[in-house]
């Protein structure tokens, strides 16, 4: 027997919000042409809608950019910034890449996940406060390791000090 | 401005090109075989597997042929000079195929690729034997359906993207997307639902691995245990190109072949699952004739012959002729005709048709037996012989209307109430001929001998044997006499007949 591959197609949203109106087309002014703008526009989206991208927020921006769905679902899903999943109302970004990995980023990761309790990274702990992910190069290596809380940077960063950092969240 | 260069050396040897072709193109144009996956005439050049590595000249680092230009920038002017098969060329290619084979699983004697695989015969020329890496390799979603007629495996697709630009731009319905990147990328199906274009299988020819299988021709046969015809797609009167794949008698798969006037690469989905009657537990593979008690017993060929002769003599009447058979046989049939003074006609069925690859009529010779002046049938035609291979042809209720004695069937099905004589009737793919195309287009269909029961008689033989039968005059023609009578028809004087001219070869992969 055949599982049912997908449930009906996503109900696209009105893009853009009113509210993002001028946004949007200032930004899409910037670009030669609609299909260039995707990467802005989509994290535009993205801040704007609880801080993820759902089916029905993509299909609205493929609309909006004259783009298809599966377009705009390669790039959520290449780009490690954007959320696909719903995501927790805190974010932690531990840097994976070499200088960190080597100045210990990968205990920081532990305890990230630890904190969050979360199985994984890329999924949101069970009490739903943080969404902690893996990224390429912050660009901090001279101070590694380094990781983001809610998009703030933090450098040379410890365990106990990572612990800190995320208790302080409420 | 000056002259701007138009040739390129490959491997030493100049060769012109058009202004945009690049090295790749030039190369197969020229018969020398470049590796590569991602790479596909019909589609956009993506340049994303890095296999088709060659050595520039002058160049340190091995460059893809695929997206190289053949013309140098406008400074330089001397032709580019490459080496496919250079230290430099093979040492890039070694360490793509390297990556390449990181995670891929080998799983080659479970694959349905195997036999037919770019990636295993690529490693076999460039492929180490050994990796370099020890890590485990990325475990990712197997057996992922892709709508009802796919099925996907993440772990052995090396993500050349063919299938997704084939959505694109191809069937333009989007529905497959890359997700993620690195090891963990793989082809999804986007929230659009169903993958259901009528074209989805294609995707599947095109894919260099097993990434992409049919859940039609899965799991049924190793490839070099079959045997492959050229033929014609008789499920619509396009005249698709294909090839029929069989194997002790049992009919596997049916595959596309390139022919730039008709089908390019491509065929329909409702094309390639048509073969599924010619498998019929219910096939003919005797003659039989109908006892004085009414019931059927099995006959020779002689007497099946005589027995059939006798019926039609104090029968005669219309030929009902499948709108599948080939020129040579509805030649022979309004012969047949002629020697009872009747008539031969042909039903076909006509359907829901697309404006490319299906249309909406569906007898594969009609246009051929309009060029013959076989008329179409009525919905109810009085006949006293039936030729039926396809049920959609001549439904059952024309075959009971006829009212034939002889009948040619291919499914014992098939053989209406009134028959006296029933041939056994080779299918499609296990006969030979001509079919005119409904653009006019005559190809050539060939006779896969690994399909079907063994030792049927051949169609056209048994009907020049009835002719020879009814008409004392009859003078044996063979196949090849009525293709020239048929070349000979005025009606045909502007017929490019595959037979008297070279069958056009495709460059495509």
């Amino acid at each position: 027997m055949i599982p049912p591959t997908n449930s009906a197609p996503p109900v696209a949203v009105q893009f853009p919000p009113k509210e993002l109106k001028k946004e949007c087309e200032d930004i899409l002014s910037r670009y030669p042409t609609r299909m260039a703008a995707c990467l802005p526009i989509l994290l535009l989206a993205q801040k704007h809608y609880d801080n993820w991208v759902s089916p029905e927020v993509e299909a609205g921006v493929a609309e909006y950019l004259g783009v298809s769905d599966s377009h705009i679902r390669g790039l959520l899903t290449f780009y490690a910034m954007y959320n696909a999943k719903p995501a927790g109302r805190h974010e932690v970004w531990v840097c994976r890449t070499l200088t960190c990995m080597l100045r210990g980023a990968g205990k920081l990761r532990d305890t990230a996940l630890g904190c969050a309790k979360a199985k994984t990274t890329g999924e949101v702990g069970e009490d739903g406060k943080f969404l902690v992910k893996d990224m390429e190069c912050l660009g901090l290596c001279e101070v590694a390791p380094a990781v983001f809380v809610d998009g703030e940077a933090h450098v040379d960063v410890t365990p106990e000090k990572l612990t800190e950092l995320m208790e302080a969240c409420d | 401005m000056g002259d701007a260069v138009n040739t390129i050396f490959i491997n030493g040897t100049e060769y012109p090109f058009k202004p945009g072709q690049t090295v790749i193109q030039v190369a197969q144009e020229n018969g020398i075989d470049i590796q590569h996956y991602c790479y596909h005439p019909g589609l956009s050049i993506a340049g994303n597997c890095r296999i088709c590595m060659i050595e520039v000249e002058g160049n340190p680092q091995p460059q893809i042929s695929c997206k190289l230009d053949c013309a140098p920038p406008p400074w330089i002017k001397e032709p580019l000079r490459v080496q496919t098969e250079s230290e430099v060329a093979k040492q890039g290619r070694e360490g793509t195929m390297e990556m390449l084979l990181v995670n891929h699983p080998l799983d080659c004697p479970i694959c349905d690729q195997a036999g037919e695989c770019h990636l295993q015969d690529y490693s076999y020329e460039v492929g180490q034997g050994q990796a370099s890496t020890t890590t485990a390799k990325t475990k990712l979603p197997k057996n992922v359906p892709f709508g009802s007629k796919i099925v996907y495996d993440a772990e052995r697709c090396i993500k050349c993207t063919l299938c997704v630009r084939f959505c694109e731009e191809i069937t333009e319905t989007n529905e497959l997307s890359m997700q993620g990147r690195g090891d963990e990328e793989m082809v999804v199906m986007t929230s659009k639902g169903e993958f259901d274009t009528p074209y989805s299988m294609n995707i599947i020819d095109i894919c260099p691995v097993g990434a992409l299988t049919s859940r039609d021709f899965r799991f049924k046969s190793r490839l070099w245990f079959m045997d492959f015809a050229n033929s014609i797609d008789t499920s619509s009167a396009k005249g698709v190109n294909i090839v029929t794949g069989g194997r002790n008698g049992t009919f596997l798969r049916i595959e596309p072949r390139y022919n730039a006037s008709i089908n390019d690469w491509w065929m329909a989905d409702e094309g390639r699952v048509a073969y599924k009657y010619v498998n019929s537990p219910s096939r003919l593979e005797t003659a039989l004739v109908r006892d004085a008690d009414g019931q059927f017993r099995v006959a020779n060929w002689e007497d099946a012959i005589s027995a059939a002769a006798e019926a039609l003599r104090s029968n005669p009447g219309d030929i009902l002729l499948d709108g599948g058979c080939t020129l040579e046989e509805m030649v022979l049939a309004k012969d047949l005709a002629g020697a009872m003074g009747k008539n031969a006609k042909f039903a076909a069925a006509t359907g829901e048709g697309d404006g490319w690859l299906v249309t909406e009529e569906k007898g594969a010779n009609a246009k051929g037996a309009e060029l013959l002046e076989v008329a179409r049938a009525k919905r109810a035609q009085a006949a006293s012989v039936l030729v039926i291979e396809r049920e959609e042809h001549v439904n059952a209720s024309m075959r009971e209307k006829s009212g034939a004695v002889v009948v040619f069937a291919t499914d014992g099905e098939h053989v209406p109430e009134s028959a006296e004589v029933v041939f056994p009737l080779p299918s499609w793919a296990e006969r030979e001929g001509t079919l005119v195309n409904i653009d006019g287009l005559a190809q050539w269909m060939e006779r896969n001998p690994a399909i079907g029961p063994n030792n049927l008689p051949v169609f056209v033989e048994i009907l020049e044997d009835l002719i020879g039968e009814l008409d004392d005059d009859y003078a044996w023609r063979g196949a090849d006499g009525v293709r020239a009578e048929i070349a000979a028809l005025p009606a045909f004087a502007k017929v490019a007949l595959p037979w008297q001219t070279e069958t056009p070869v495709g460059a495509g992969s």
